[in-house]
């Protein structure tokens, strides 16, 4: 069984958590970016083969 | 802060600074603290509040100042459905929509302060945000405060869903808080470390460890976008694995002809709207077609299911009729959860129908769980309201196929009408099927 987080992680929910978000932001925007353009792309394929 | 005598405090309130929850009446009351007052007082100055709920991100309310004390005023919900009741495809419903009403908060200005399912309520088949102290406002080069928090109580249990087979949404019960981003990691599969929403916001971030000197940087509002951007995109495709799909076809095997259905539903009908209007309560709903029909005379209705792939598909489908949807198993209904075991109520404390309906319901009870007739009637008196109740005689042929040779307790239409005769007068009774099955109409004794 998966137990509870430690409860002080609810007093300060953004504790460690700046860091690691400017870390990632630059990355994920990228695959967020380059996965939105691909989807689009098959749709548009899966559109004209129907 | 003005004591109110006539009230009734929310048991989970205590964990917001900003201010406390009580019921007075059938008005919902957030009593502001002095330490936020200010901040909130500019916040309803702006306008934006207004704004959220003519968008319908925002449960309605009304602002007033009593005696120095500020207050917000909204209409009770009338049934508070809990996370951890909902199926996959609603627990990502409010995920997205999490994420959604935190985007239009950064564009102007403001941010939500936690990032909490327990904040969601569905009403009219539509997620709503119900608490209303979670708007702040947004300072320049501030981070997400609630991403950690996200990542816990939303992504965690869509991502093992997603990769591992469990009733992860239903596990909530047992970690109110979230769950613990290392345990996760330790349960996903390796091929997550290839897919970009577990490997991010749930390995990698279960790893990274840094203290209070993260806050000398400041992260600009576009990165922050970005990263709900790439949430909202990577959430929106997730599927639950390993859905059994046992009940999902129980309209194309129907067990009624044309006729026999259109007697029956003309049956319920004509029961049910006499004198109805407050909640129905549909116990293994399934896809009832009939409930659509009635819908309009009900304040509230409610589909109760156990079956996963059954009410992600009430979800999906029914949406726009606006019926609340519940995942669970009748004879394992939510308890009392959390810090003094009030925290979170019970489904029974909650839920007060004036209608009950257990349609082909009984015969499943009885086999698939081996549970008495008599124990079976004592579950249905747990509910308030009358009863509309369907039995299956051992001659009919969906009976025979979900028959269990080792269940040895007694079944038949006398023991059927003794058992519950204990608790509810037989009001009414009519043969669907040919001596095969068979509705009451039943109300309660002690009514």
């Amino acid at each position: 069984m998966i137990t509870t987080t430690y409860f002080m992680e609810y007093i300060d929910p953004g504790s460690g958590g700046l860091l690691f978000q400017l870390l990632i932001s630059g990355v994920v925007g990228v695959i967020a970016f380059v996965k939105i353009y691909w989807r689009k792309i098959k749709g548009f394929f899966n559109k004209n083969k129907k | 802060m003005t004591k109110l005598l006539d009230v009734i405090e929310e048991p989970s309130s205590y964990k917001d600074r900003s201010g406390r929850l009580v019921y007075r009446g059938d008005k919902v009351v957030r009593l502001i603290d002095d330490s936020f007052k200010t901040e909130c007082i500019e916040i309803i100055e702006s306008g934006f509040y207004e704004q959220c709920i003519e968008k319908e991100y925002l449960w309605p309310f009304e602002s007033k100042e009593e005696n120095g004390q500020l207050s917000f005023y909204s209409d009770k919900i009338e049934l508070i459905i809990y996370p951890y009741e909902w199926g996959f495809e609603q627990f990502k419903a409010a995920a997205l929509f999490h994420l959604d009403f935190l985007q239009y908060c950064l564009d102007n200005n403001y941010t939500l302060k936690d990032a909490t399912p327990f904040n969601v309520q569905f009403v009219n088949g539509k997620p709503v945000f119900i608490d209303h102290l979670s708007i702040v406002k947004y300072s320049s080069g501030s981070p997400w405060m609630g991403y950690k928090q996200y990542c816990e109580m939303f992504v965690a249990p869509l991502v093992l869903s997603a990769n591992v087979k469990g009733r992860w949404v239903k596990q909530l019960m047992m970690n109110l808080e979230g769950y613990s981003l290392e345990e996760v990691a330790d349960i996903l599969p390796f091929r997550c470390r290839f897919k970009s929403l577990a490997f991010i916001h749930i390995i990698s971030l279960s790893k990274f460890k840094s203290s209070d000197q993260g806050r000398k940087f400041q992260i600009p509002k576009k990165k922050i976008k970005f990263i709900i951007k790439h949430l909202f995109v990577e959430l929106e495709v997730l599927k639950p694995i390993g859905q059994k799909q046992n009940w999902l076809n129980y309209k194309s095997d129907f067990p009624y002809s044309a006729s026999e259905l259109n007697h029956k539903n003309e049956l319920l009908s004509s029961w049910l709207t006499k004198e109805d209007s407050g909640l129905l309560l549909d116990v293994g709903a399934n896809h009832s077609d009939f409930v659509n029909d009635v819908r309009k005379f009900f304040r509230e209705v409610v589909l109760l299911d156990s079956d996963q792939a059954v009410v992600d598909d009430l979800f999906l489908n029914q949406v726009s009729n606006g019926s609340k949807i519940v995942e669970m198993d009748i004879t394992m209904m939510s308890p009392s959860l959390g810090l003094n075991l009030t925290e979170r109520s019970s489904f029974l404390q909650r839920i007060k129908p004036d209608v009950v309906l257990g349609l082909a319901l009984v015969h499943h009870l009885f086999h698939q769980r081996n549970i008495p007739l008599a124990k079976i009637a004592e579950l249905f008196n747990l509910f308030t309201g009358k009863l509309i109740v369907e039995f299956v005689d051992y001659t009919d042929e969906k009976y025979q196929v979900i028959e269990n040779p080792e269940n040895q307790h007694p079944y038949n239409k006398a023991l059927f009408e003794k058992s519950f005769s204990k608790y509810y007068k037989i009001k009414e009774q009519s043969e669907v099927k040919k001596g095969k099955r068979y509705m009451y109409l039943m109300e309660k004794k002690n009514a």
